[in-house]
């Protein structure tokens, strides 16, 4: 498994933890109390995980070692491409969505925005994963680096 | 001018035309006259135009020149590549901006109309074919650099 592998698995274990603790913090707040103030505090904690990549996963120190070749590069690029393109069609649709099911005439609050950024940059970075996971296949096949 | 550069000028100029000059009227009738069918008409056929727009310079290389003739090559398909790559980068910085912007103007306690989230679809629209014929334009460059493919 080379670096990129791990840091697409690194992203998703990230990520699936974040909405799962984020989830049962707002579920058990919701049950106790009848609101919820801490799901943000747990999504923000378990979200700033991600900034440890460049600290957990070094890239290779030294002149002669190799940190990408041709084929990582091509994987990584096929991987961005297919995450903007999957993105703008969740742009697409849940603008419409929004506009088709509350109705021309009505409003939404305006944290909808940026939880509609935070939520297409998760989306994006889950879909990049799995495409360079998908791309690089199941087998060991020389991905060593 | 080969083909694809040909294709470029006609995103840049055709492009924003058709995408900006309907959206414009259809914000106009929303704020003069309130939500009705025409301009929401009007919003679904601009992102149908738009999302059917990357046809128009295959279609019209088919229709116009012999299928022998080579129209797009490596190169032109790696200008293409970076040229969509770097339109989506701008339209993703275009919708965190937008979101946020739009927060922060409102503050975090108030709302904001369903409206405008057709509205933002537009904008990006707008700012991915702008952004990536301008990419395609730049890359090509000024000169013509044998891009002539006759």
């Amino acid at each position: 498994m080379n670096r990129y592998q791990k840091l697409a698995w690194f992203n998703l274990i990230v990520i699936a933890a974040t909405i799962i603790i984020t989830s049962a913090a707002i579920a058990i707040e919701i049950h106790i109390r009848e609101y919820s103030t801490t799901g943000l505090y747990f999504f923000v904690a378990t979200l700033a995980l991600l900034k440890f990549k460049p600290f957990l996963f070094k890239k290779p120190q030294g002149g002669n070692k190799v940190v990408c070749d041709e084929r990582d590069s091509f994987i990584i690029k096929r991987a961005l491409s297919f995450a903007y393109t999957t993105f703008w069609w969740v742009f697409i649709l849940s603008c419409f969505l929004l506009f088709l099911i509350i109705g021309p005439r009505n409003s939404v609050p305006t944290i909808t925005l940026p939880l509609m950024a935070i939520g297409g940059a998760l989306f994006m970075q889950i879909v990049c994963s799995v495409a360079i996971l998908v791309q690089y296949g199941r087998s060991g096949k020389g991905e060593k680096s | 001018m080969n083909e694809p550069k040909a294709g470029s000028w006609l995103y840049f100029f055709l492009g924003l035309a058709c995408f900006l000059i309907p959206g414009v009227v259809a914000v106009f009738i929303v704020y003069d006259q309130g939500v009705s069918f025409i301009p929401v008409f009007m919003f679904a056929g601009i992102v149908i135009w738009g999302g059917l727009f990357w046809l128009f310079p295959f279609t019209f290389g088919k229709l116009g020149k012999g299928k022998k003739k080579v129209s797009f090559d490596e190169r032109d398909q790696l200008i293409h590549k970076k040229a969509v790559m770097v339109g989506y980068v701008a339209l993703w910085l275009y919708f965190v901006a937008a979101c946020v912007i739009a927060w922060c103007i409102v503050g975090p306690n108030g709302s904001i109309s369903v409206n405008v989230m057709p509205l933002t679809l537009l904008g990006g629209l707008v700012i991915f074919t702008f952004v990536q014929s301008l990419a395609s334009l730049i890359q090509y460059g000024r000169g013509g650099k044998g891009e002539n493919h006759e």
